[in-house]
């Protein structure tokens, strides 16, 4: 009796795995969608060879000014010569909820690349107070560099959101009007997993996009996307048609938000522009990842399983972190510290926990510190 | 140097990626014999809603760049399952712990395709067997579908074996049981 179950079940799994894959990509279409993402995007100049063409021109430089200067030639102006600027700081910022019977607050941290914390704001009222049996559904939202934060806050079934200017904190948030959401529609994490739709990004000039969907009879749903000024909350929608996929990226100059074509197609296809339009990608124009998934040499930032590394552009790669299981990973906007989120398993492949690590990279880096809280974005400090 | 599996050297160093053709025929190299394993397999471990493309995507890319770990060329196969089922269990994992956790998508592969005539049996299967947790699904794809072994499963899902024997039995338990109500 039970074999013959088993046959069936069989039976069933295997016309289930061609009914399901009828429609599949072909392996050619598959990789003409992979490949893209595995070529480097830049031919990099070997960099021994680009610092000795460095070293020449500047010795040659300090030849002929030395040369110039000492035969009278050129007379050196006088400057009054300034303090360099200190280049910019970045803090990790946190959400962690307070709960305390009937009254919540979102208590707003900052933590430095070498994991010390300091509080910057508690937010009244802030998020959802969701019992979700062993304790309360974590908070979420996005900061801006400039130190604006994003957050919904209401009844589950009708979020609303709100610009909190964490600089002044006994400023009235800023509603964005025009459209609410439940909290069903919003991801653990702000935006930075490829696997997931983002909830809230910022972009360039305070701009903040802000996913969100209606409902269809047919169990289907519709996609827009919300452009938000996050100085004033004036908002924009755009609807996005089901063929493409909200990439969390915005246009360089901040005008749109960049539209890709699937979950793991970061590719854009498309934009979705501050006007309520959608129109072509510019493939030329640059782009702003809302999460630094690259530095400034041009490397990327790779999350594996087991690892987040930097993928250079010759092909070779440079471990970061050893974790398990990493979710996500996001670089300050200064290259100088890493966050990223991994999770803990019982072996067995269940996820008991998940982890949120801080910590400097680079010379002297290494050390990782554990964050409560959700990480929200990295905000611009002064040393 | 690394291992050869045909033209293919195992050796991300050795990885010519300069030419735009050079990176496509490596790939349909690497992944022409398993492709089509590898989507059935993706297929089987998603709930609707989660394209079973967008998990074997994820694992082609994990796959190509750590490919100079695999030592063992010949077991290429079972390295590409191990990839393949936990991306896809990674793409089903729900993001939110709410009460009423089934989300519409999940909802809407219960319902019968009205273009097609079913029978009520294979109805029943597909409602039970989209009812499993995405590990229930993945261990009964890698063992009743492509055959590995309790143990095999156990590894390639990086459980344990008692474990992997229960979500079997689990997985059995529910499908045989719409098999016993529809007989």
């Amino acid at each position: 009796m039970n074999l013959d179950h088993d046959d069936r079940i069989r039976a069933f799994l295997a016309d289930e795995a061609v009914r399901l894959t009828s429609a599949a990509p072909s392996l050619d279409q598959a990789i003409g969608r992979l490949a893209p993402r595995l070529r480097p995007r830049s031919r990099a100049q070997p960099r021994g060879m680009t610092l000795l063409l460095a070293a020449s021109l500047l010795l040659a430089a300090a030849v002929g000014a030395t040369l110039a200067v000492g035969s009278g030639l050129v007379r050196l102006p006088i400057v009054n010569v300034l303090p360099p600027t200190e280049a910019p700081a970045y803090e990790a910022v946190f959400l962690r909820l307070e709960v305390d019977g009937g009254d919540r607050a979102v208590i707003v941290i900052g933590v430095n690349g070498e994991g010390n914390e300091r509080e910057i704001s508690r937010i009244p009222g802030g998020w959802v107070s969701l019992d979700i049996g062993d304790g309360f559904l974590a908070p979420m939202g996005a900061v801006s560099t400039s130190g604006l934060l994003a957050m919904a806050s209401g009844e589950t079934r009708a979020l609303q959101w709100r610009i909190h200017d964490l600089h002044d904190p006994d400023a009235t948030p800023r509603l964005v009007a025009g459209f609410e959401q439940d909290v069903e529609q919003l991801q653990s994490t702000a935006y930075f997993a490829t696997d997931m739709r983002p909830s809230v990004f910022w972009g360039p000039f305070d701009r903040v996009a802000i996913p969100w969907y209606t409902r269809r009879p047919d169990t289907l749903v519709d996609f827009s996307v919300a452009l938000v000024d996050g100085r004033t909350g004036s908002a924009t929608s755009v609807a996005i048609p089901s063929a493409l996929w909200i990439l969390p990226r915005w246009a360089g100059d901040g005008s749109a938000v960049l539209l890709g074509s699937g979950i793991s197609d970061q590719t854009p296809r498309a934009i979705a522009r501050f006007d309520g339009t959608l129109a072509e990608v510019d493939e030329d124009a640059a782009s702003v990842p809302a999460c630094g998934g690259r530095d400034r040499s041009g490397a990327e930032l790779v999350a594996m399983w087991d690892e987040v590394a930097r993928g250079d552009v010759d092909g070779t790669s440079q471990p970061l972190a050893a974790a398990e299981d990493v979710t996500f990973a996001c670089l300050a906007p200064d290259d100088r510290t890493l966050v990223f989120n991994t999770a803990t398993g019982d072996g067995s492949g269940l996820v008991t926990a998940w982890r949120t690590l801080v910590g400097s990279i680079g010379p002297g880096g290494g050390d990782w510190t554990e964050v409560e809280g959700t990480f929200a974005g990295w905000m611009e400090v002064t040393r | 140097m690394g291992e050869k599996i045909g033209s293919m050297r195992l050796d991300a160093t050795d990885a010519t990626l300069s030419g735009a053709g050079a990176v496509e025929e490596q790939l349909a190299t690497f992944f022409d014999d398993h492709y089509d394993r590898m989507v059935r397999l993706a297929a089987l471990v998603c709930r609707r809603g989660v394209p079973a493309e967008d998990a074997v995507q994820a694992a082609m890319e994990q796959a190509w760049k750590r490919r100079a770990s695999l030592r063992e060329p010949h077991r290429l196969r079972w390295w590409l399952d191990r990839i393949v089922v936990r991306e896809a269990i990674r793409m089903n994992r729900p993001w939110w712990r709410l009460h009423d956790s089934r989300s519409i998508d999940e909802s809407a592969n219960l319902l019968p395709d009205p273009s097609r005539e079913m029978a009520p049996e294979r109805l029943a299967l597909r409602a039970a067997f989209a009812s499993l947790s995405a590990q229930q699904r993945a261990a009964a794809a890698l063992h009743l579908h492509l055959g590995y072994s309790v143990d095999e499963t156990a590894r390639l899902m990086g459980a344990g074996v008692e474990t992997t024997r229960s979500r079997l039995r689990l997985a059995r338990q529910r499908l045989r049981t719409e098999l016993a109500e529809a007989e």
